[in-house]
């Protein structure tokens, strides 16, 4: 078995003013896996790409070992978007007899496990529904046929915190079971840092970092730094520089070396929001 | 697969619109009042067009709540999830053909007069009005989007009025149930034909990537 439920390499799409550019990144099993970026920087396009939504320009995409056109992966994929894809007019009930005769590996006993649990009415119409009711039905449904891979595509945006956090503790029960992972994009990189293993930051259509959540939340640093002591850094000892009204501050990869080598500089750690607004905003603030 | 079916068939009796029913039903109480011994075959055309005009109505709500992208993600072939509404559209038939029995009932009892031509024309009607309507819109919806069937199917309603229009005035209703034996046949085979035909340049559209 194929260590990777997603292996995506060189994936490139062209459009008239948007470009994926030799897009290249894995989903190991049993990981969650983050993919962070901005509005427009080509996170779902790269979701698409992975669907066979989209005609792909060039590069390969691999699903569970198989190309990703290969029909018989999707039984094993559950999607949620960022909005609910069901009819108002439709009821839970209604989802369950669509999908029930959709997926082969459809589990009724688990829907109505997660349906009580989450509290969603069977019988009431989704029109009636809250945004929060809705996507937590969109995730039942993505899951209820139990499928090795998750993808969601802002699944937890607009949602209020009691939600996501409900959702979160859903996808941690998810991959439990070490043969399961999820691919997670998202901008609200306060989730992303909840639950992922491993983030993958993307950017004006590359892929700027891949790298292990712990490794970037207990490793990296911002120096914050006058001016007079900025030009004392070595170029080599920081990422990307950015001057503030007063400072300077600098993205470091190794914020405890950093500490060693710069005695007379504060060295804070840096949150996934940070070293993503040091990415996306580079020298400028 | 049956799935997807439910769905098609859901959508189409929980999304009737209640102005294009209200249009409908008052057509329909306007020719059995004013047609006569053909209310009921006039009124089954009109209950066919309607059954043909719901089934691409149900599209605009596909678009509004973007169930193509979600069905696209599903693990149902381009040529499967077509098929399903190809096949929803044929139960929808039998709801046209039911409506057109009762339809024509109503004249025998009201003005008691019974024509087996003219039931024949009716329940002929109610099949493949639908399938044309059905088949002409459903490619250039999978095509073009769902408002440009809209406007095509004024186009068949157009030509559709007309025909029946050219009955009342020229040569009468009566006119409309003489034909040659086997023509019902071959309408019948040439629909299927077309409806077929139908179905694999949807299918085209459907799997079309951008």
């Amino acid at each position: 078995m194929d260590e990777n439920n997603i292996l995506v390499q060189d994936l490139c799409k062209n459009y008239d003013n948007f470009s994926l550019r030799n897009v290249s990144f894995q989903v190991p099993r049993g990981r969650i896996v983050g993919f962070i970026g901005e509005n427009g920087a080509g996170k779902s396009t790269t979701i698409s790409l992975i669907l066979n939504e989209l005609k792909k320009d060039g590069g390969r995409i691999q699903l569970f070992g198989k190309d990703h056109t290969d029909f018989s992966v999707r039984e094993n994929i559950g999607i949620v978007f960022d909005n609910c894809n069901f009819h108002d007019f439709f009821t839970a009930r209604d989802m369950e007899k669509i999908l029930s005769g959709v997926y082969k590996s459809w589990d009724g006993a688990l829907y109505r496990q997660y349906l009580d649990r989450f509290q969603i009415p069977f019988t009431k119409t989704i029109g009636s529904f809250s945004k929060g009711m809705k996507m937590k039905l969109s995730i039942i449904c993505a899951m209820a046929h139990r499928p090795k891979l998750l993808i969601l595509d802002e699944a937890t945006t607009g949602l209020d915190p009691v939600v996501r956090d409900e959702i979160l503790d859903l996808f941690l029960e998810f991959i439990q079971d070490e043969e399961r992972s999820i691919f997670f994009s998202s901008h609200i990189t306060s989730d992303i840092q909840k639950i992922a293993d491993y983030v993958i930051l993307i950017h004006r259509g590359q892929i700027i970092f891949e790298e292990s959540k712990d490794e970037l939340i207990y490793n990296y640093g911002i120096i914050r730094c006058g001016k007079d002591k900025f030009a004392t850094l070595s170029p080599d000892d920081y990422l990307i520089s950015r001057e503030t009204k007063f400072s300077m501050e600098c993205l470091v990869r190794d914020r405890e070396s950093a500490k060693r080598n710069y005695k007379n500089v504060v060295v804070d750690p840096a949150s996934l929001e940070d070293i993503m607004l040091f990415y996306i905003k580079g020298g400028c603030l | 697969m049956k799935g997807l079916i439910y769905k098609e068939f859901s959508v189409f009796y929980k999304s009737v619109d209640k102005k294009l029913l209200f249009i409908a039903g008052a057509a329909i109480v306007l020719l059995i009042c004013n047609a006569g011994a053909y209310a009921g075959l006039l009124a089954s055309i009109m209950l066919a067009i309607t059954v043909g005009m719901q089934n691409i109505m149900c599209f605009a709500f596909d678009e509004r709540s973007e169930w193509k992208k979600y069905q696209l993600a599903i693990p149902v072939s381009g040529f499967l999830a077509v098929s399903c509404k190809y096949i929803s559209v044929l139960c929808t038939v039998c709801l046209s053909l039911l409506g057109s029995i009762f339809l024509n009932l109503l004249p025998l009892i009201l003005f008691r007069s019974f024509d087996v031509s003219i039931w024949g024309l009716s329940i002929l009607s109610a099949v493949i009005v639908p399938m044309i309507w059905t088949g002409v819109c459903l490619p250039i919806t999978y095509w073009f989007g769902f408002q440009s069937a809209q406007i095509m199917g004024l186009f068949v309603f157009i030509p559709t009025f007309f025909l029946i229009k050219y009955f009342e005035d020229g040569p009468g209703f009566q006119a409309m149930t003489v034909f040659p034996p086997g023509c019902a046949a071959a309408a019948c085979l040439g629909v299927i034909v077309f409806y077929g035909i139908s179905l694999i340049i949807s299918v085209a559209g459907y799997e079309r990537k951008r």
